[in-house]
């Protein structure tokens, strides 16, 4: 159940591509996409739905992220598919291809940077610590108590997670938490950001989720989730 | 960049978590603070047996089971096992409910938390 939430959220209009000839298609297209604009918020409102926004970057303040691969999936199958920028577009190459969900940019072998200078490093149960927070992407229907769990796939929480580093760092509607090296930040986002999963969340009809938890050591996250 | 629809055939499993916990984690309030077993980092040696706490999200550690003590945390890019110092994910991992009888720690365990291996 809710992972077809979080598929239609990731891919709102991928099924209903038009077949016919590319100026109907593309008319088809724009009409789409302004339908799905102007009725997301009130799907989102009256259904608890987590579907994007198209610009969803503007609303979040400002990150300078040129693409957003969950909006665009078909655009970006792998880094190396496109053979225009194979050639000539070493910019595009080192600016964009190179961020790990969109977003990350590697410094270090498997060691990654967010805009907002969070660092993504190797550790945890799952080896490293994006695999641990993949885990706060989907439900775990059977976990013992909350299970917090991001709108949007990886990307999606990536981003929230640099929004909520953000504002923390802005004193912005957080608290701040420092035990030994630890500082744990609880951000509220003003917005649905995830919903609560897990047996706890179950329980309660899956509420939404609009604070997130993030803990840190130094700028290293070692958990991130949505409560 | 599809891994939202090719979750289930491309990702591995997420890692269920601890079998048998004391509590919610009073320090994040959302890991399960589960019992770990130490299994020593060398084959050769007998296991050494000893347990400790950890909290599945903060990685918070208690070497016993009373959440309230006094609890450090796992290093964040170096971790190791508290009891043995070995990696922490190869010389340590969370106790079944036999373990957790031989630790004599079961009083302290929180049933409503077990996770479902256990339950
Ligand atoms: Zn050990
Ligand atoms: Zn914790």
């Amino acid at each position: 159940m809710n992972r077809s939430r979080n598929r239609s959220g990731s891919q709102p209009f991928g099924k209903h591509m038009p077949l016919g000839t590319k100026g109907i298609g593309s008319i088809a297209v724009v009409l789409l996409v302004g339908l799905y604009a102007f009725a997301r918020p009130h799907l989102n409102d009256r259904f608890g739905w987590q579907l994007p926004g198209l610009n969803q970057h503007a609303e979040q303040d400002a990150f300078a992220v040129p693409t957003r691969p969950t909006q665009s999936p078909e655009q970006t199958p792998n880094r190396s598919a496109s053979g225009a920028s194979d050639a000539t577009d070493q910019d595009a190459r080192n600016s964009n291809a190179d961020l790990r969900y969109g977003l990350l940019r590697e410094v270090r072998p498997n060691e990654f940077v967010s805009p907002e200078g969070l660092r993504y490093v190797p550790g945890s149960a799952e080896g490293h610590r994006l695999e641990h927070l993949r885990r706060h992407t989907e439900d775990m229907p059977s976990r013992p108590g909350k299970h917090g769990v991001f709108d949007g796939g990886m990307e999606g929480a990536l981003v929230t997670i640099d929004d909520a580093y953000g504002r923390a760092k802005k004193k912005q509607r957080s608290t701040k938490q420092t035990d030994r090296d630890r500082t744990i930040y609880t951000v509220d986002m003003e917005r649905r950001v995830g919903y609560v999963g897990g047996r706890e969340g179950k329980r309660q009809n899956h509420p939404i989720a609009r604070r997130v938890k993030l803990v840190l050591e130094d700028t290293i996250v070692i958990t991130a989730y949505p409560l | 960049m599809n891994q939202d629809h090719d979750q289930n055939s491309a990702q591995p499993p997420l890692n269920p978590g601890p079998i048998r916990s004391v509590a919610i984690c009073p320090i994040c309030d959302g890991g399960l603070c589960g019992v770990r077993i130490c299994t020593g980092d060398d084959p050769t040696e007998p296991l050494p047996d000893r347990g400790f706490v950890m909290c599945d999200e903060c990685e918070a550690v208690w070497m016993g089971p009373d959440v309230q003590s006094e609890h450090h945390y796992v290093d964040a890019q170096h971790t190791e096992c508290p009891v043995c110092h070995g990696g922490l994910w190869a010389a340590s991992r969370w106790a079944d409910r036999d373990d957790v009888q031989r630790l004599g720690w079961s009083d302290a365990i929180d049933a409503g938390l077990d996770g479902e291996s256990d339950v």
